[in-house]
């Protein structure tokens, strides 16, 4: 089973309830392993306790660059007419392709009538698997910068994800999708099992949890609500409860503990004391099982 | 470009959640002082300036993007647009028809470019719009916004820099509020902004995420960098690490402190430097923006 984490606005918490959830999962639950699909900033190694043992590594070729040859390029410009991406500009009565602006699609060299142009592949970024500290199996997409085609990647550690799983004998994949809403959350929704949305009590985290909640109906993909950080308003917590009018598993508070956790690389659900943040995490755990296997 | 004289800052961030929108929006309140100033709000899978900024929207510029329909009448099967479909979109069911589907199409147009029987026609969808706000007594502004289900996110952003660079000249500063990341987006924003602020944060989270758009910044060969370290003062934060890891690589930096005042006056949306002047936050960012000002003229 596949369990997506998402957001909207960056930085609400995903990687936090992501890196835990899978450790719940993993000791409590059928085993777990986790996908870090935010591949512009991976960081969920991190947040696991960082790296133990990179298990495998490899490069990702899905993208693919237009190049022009200009001995043979007259300057009509079919091409720019015909990108969808803006891609190309012109520059000294010539076109010049925008490497990082460039899909890849071709388009340009179908129509070239002077055949100038040429489309070659191009890397699009890595794809590791790794066994974290916290014994978690990880495996992370990492997009090379300025690189577009993250959807691509996202589906790569999908699908490796779940095959480790099954080598494994791992029942859960818990995905720690990226912040926003488009083409790598698209691709981290796509097909999923359930969406968790991690929400903060912001008019601004209300807003894209909305935004992602479109997205996942488009998919009528199972979602639900944890509210993190409630303290900082709790007033506006119930507002966007309400608002969003989705099950709610639970409420985690804001502490500095959070921050230190990532500090000493030892993530909170492994922490040997009881504090109210774990406390909160459990409940969000329990409430998330009852709801998948009830 | 105002004979060269706007000065175009891009707030950046890497990882998610940092604190871009509130430095960039306190920036450009703050700049409206020296001159004035445009808010270009480029996070636009969640552009959230417009639940601070009090102006009124003067123009809609929808984007749109290509989907094939199919004439059944004219295609014959031959299946060409499905084997030069990168995105894998169009299925070939034999003998029957060619299937779009509609969620992996990226809109291309390769298809309708490949098809020898002029079978494919274009249907237009909405991709996203870019808005231009007049000030009330805030910020213009320009917005763009990504429509949920679409994922064209990149392009979006060049779009709205492209229509929001022919109004650069019209102002004396220009702050752009950017999507987390480090990818094709956030290299465009790179390369319209004459100063980087990257926000970051001193969790391990932030530094890996620093690192990366560090790298970005390299490639994109934008002409200068500035750190904004914030929520600097929490427990078990790994500042020392960060500001020898940004003094090794030479770049300079502010620290703005973890303040209860910011987390509230984000939830109300209000703007810290005005509402909040008082908080050792405001008065960071205030030393600072003096600071830009007398840089830039």
């Amino acid at each position: 089973m596949e369990i997506v984490i998402a957001s909207g606005k960056g930085g609400t918490g995903k990687t936090f309830l992501a890196s835990n959830l899978s450790i719940f999962f993993d000791r409590r639950l059928g085993g777990a392993v986790a996908a870090d699909a935010d591949v512009e900033a991976p960081d969920l190694v991190l947040a696991l306790g960082g790296e133990k043992t990179i298990i495998s590594r490899r490069e990702v070729w899905e993208s693919a660059k237009a190049h022009i040859d200009y001995s043979l390029c007259t300057g009509c410009m079919k091409c720019l007419e015909v990108c969808s991406f803006d891609a190309i500009i012109v520059e000294d009565s010539k076109p010049k392709i925008i490497e990082e602006f460039c899909e890849g699609c071709g388009a340009c060299a179908i129509i070239c009538p002077s055949k100038a142009i040429n489309v070659e592949e191009a890397l699009t970024g890595h794809l590791l698997t790794v066994e974290s500290a916290s014994g978690i199996h990880v495996v992370m997409g990492d997009l090379e910068v300025g690189g577009r085609n993250t959807g691509h990647i996202v589906y790569a550690v999908r699908e490796d994800a779940k095959k480790l799983a099954g080598q494994l004998g791992k029942r859960f994949v818990i995905v720690d999708a990226a912040p926003g809403i488009g083409c790598p959350v698209v691709s981290s929704l796509s097909g999923a099992d359930v969406l968790l949305i991690v929400v903060e009590p912001t008019p601004q985290s209300l807003q894209g949890a909305r935004r992602v909640l479109e997205v996942a109906r488009a998919f009528r993909l199972r979602s639900y609500l944890v509210l993190n950080k409630y303290d900082l308003s709790e007033e506006f917590s119930k507002k966007v409860c309400e608002k969003l009018g989705l099950d709610v598993l639970g409420w985690i508070p804001y502490d500095e503990e959070i921050v230190e956790s990532y500090t000493m690389m030892k993530p909170i659900a492994l922490a040997g004391s009881r504090s109210r943040v774990k406390s909160a995490l459990e409940e969000v755990f329990e409430a998330l099982v009852e709801k998948i296997m009830g | 470009m105002n004979g060269g004289l706007t000065k175009v800052l891009a707030v950046v961030g890497g990882k998610g959640g940092t604190g871009k929108t509130l430095l960039a929006l306190n920036l450009a309140y703050g700049l409206k002082h020296y001159g004035k100033t445009l808010l270009v709000d480029v996070d636009v899978d969640n552009p959230c300036s417009r639940t601070f900024i009090k102006s009124r929207p003067i123009s809609r510029e929808i984007v749109e993007e290509f989907r094939p329909r199919i004439d059944e009448g004219r295609c014959r099967l031959c299946g060409l647009c499905v084997q030069n479909c990168h995105q894998h979109a169009l299925i070939l069911i034999p003998g029957k028809r060619i299937l779009l589907m509609p969620e992996l199409c990226e809109g291309c147009g390769v298809c309708r470019l490949v098809c020898p029987f002029q079978a494919i026609e274009a249907d237009w969808i909405e991709a996203g719009y870019i808005e231009e706000h007049k000030a009330v007594d805030g910020l213009d502004a320009i917005i763009g916004e990504l429509k949920p289900t679409t994922r064209r996110t990149p392009l979006m952003i060049l779009k709205t820099l492209r229509y929001a660079e022919k109004k650069f000249k019209d102002y004396d500063y220009v702050v752009i509020d950017s999507p987390p990341g480090t990818g094709s987006g956030i290299y465009a924003v790179m390369n319209f902004s004459d100063l980087i602020i990257a926000v970051t944060e001193p969790t391990r989270l932030g530094l890996r995420d620093f690192m990366k758009l560090y790298k970005l910044y390299e490639k994109a060969g934008s002409k200068e960098i500035f750190a904004i370290i914030n929520k600097s003062g929490l427990r078990g934060e790994i500042l020392e690490e960060l500001r020898k890891q940004l003094m090794e690589m030479g770049i300079s930096w502010i620290e703005i402190p973890y303040d209860e005042k910011v987390v509230k006056a984000y939830i109300e949306g209000s703007i810290l430097i005005e509402d909040y002047p008082e908080s050792p936050a405001a008065k960071t960012l205030e030393s600072f923006i003096r600071k830009l000002v007398g840089r830039s003229s």
